[in-house]
């Protein structure tokens, strides 16, 4: 059965696929490069490589308001391009994906369509729609 | 101007083109680095590319800040930091100024701090990661890992296109 990481991000709920999602772990320091484009706010170097992270308001669409911290964990999403982080306000949770269900939605900025779970719905993002 | 030339960056009808020598580049025969560090951000650079390293007096800023009197003669100052845009007015009592090595002229930069020279060996080379470069190419092509934080190298190859 399929699993869904569903993880918050500046206050917006989203859920990604996890077959997509290399590796989940605590945010190392995030450095700024110049003239890097959006939606990157940098690199992290995770065992002697330099992976880009996503911003934090990459994720456009979703409710976003302002952390009350720093985002605690980045999830290291595998694309055809390389790697790439998307930062997680805290651990994401992961479900089987047939715990809830997936309805199409419009307007998401990007998100494919809608992961209902428990009453929440969470946009539902392929990893290559984030740097789309 | 075009960011996937830096040359360009630093032509301007009033200074002296600066251009690197084509073959000055990190490789097993340039065996140290100069570390550098502005707009918070690290760089390394051959030091075979750094005549001198002067402190902030040694230095004379021009009438308007392009140019430099460095040993009686009027050298371009390169604002590095500006086009490859840096949050400017970092330079503090750490700041340093590079004077380069250049095929026609020597140019200054500023920098805000310098970290130190260092044995090539100490880096780790990567390419910029080719997500990065989606939307366009990036005005450098390579990072160094040191200490287990990205440095820009500063790429002697672009620098030298567009001559």
């Amino acid at each position: 059965m399929p699993k869904v990481a569903l993880f918050q991000l500046c206050g917006g709920k989203h859920a990604l696929p996890l077959a997509g999602v290399d590796r989940i772990l605590p945010l190392p320091p995030v450095f700024p490069l110049p003239l890097l484009p959006e939606p990157f706010a940098g690199v992290f170097i995770h065992q002697g490589r330099p992976i880009p992270v996503l911003a934090p308001d990459s994720l456009g669409g979703a409710a976003v308001s302002q952390p009350a911290a720093p985002p605690a964990y980045v999830i290291v999403c595998t694309t055809e391009f390389g790697p790439v982080g998307l930062p997680a306000d805290r651990m994401p949770r992961i479900v089987e994906q047939g715990a809830g269900h997936r309805v199409a939605a419009e307007h998401l900025g990007g998100a494919i369509d809608i992961f209902q779970f428990q009453g929440e719905r969470y946009p539902f993002w392929r990893p290559e729609t984030l740097i789309a | 101007m075009p960011r996937d030339s830096l040359l360009a960056v630093f032509q301007t009808r009033r200074l002296a083109v600066f251009a690197l020598p084509r073959d000055a580049y990190v490789t097993a025969s340039s065996p140290k680095v100069l570390i550098f560090r502005l707009g918070g951000i690290g760089f390394a650079i051959p030091i075979d590319l750094v005549e001198e390293v002067c402190a902030e007096g040694e230095v004379c800023a021009g009438r308007e800040g392009r140019e430099l009197a460095y040993r009686g003669v009027r050298i371009p100052r390169l604002d590095f930091g500006g086009q490859l845009g840096l949050p400017a007015g970092g330079i503090g009592a750490e700041g340093a100024w590079l004077i380069l090595r250049g095929t026609e002229a020597p140019a200054a930069l500023q920098v805000e701090r310098i970290e130190g020279v260092f044995s090539q060996a100490l880096l780790e080379y990567h390419p910029v990661p080719a997500i990065l470069t989606l939307a366009g190419p990036l005005p450098y092509r390579q990072l160094a890992l040191w200490r287990e934080q990205p440095l820009v190298l500063c790429d002697v190859a672009a620098l030298g296109e567009g001559l």
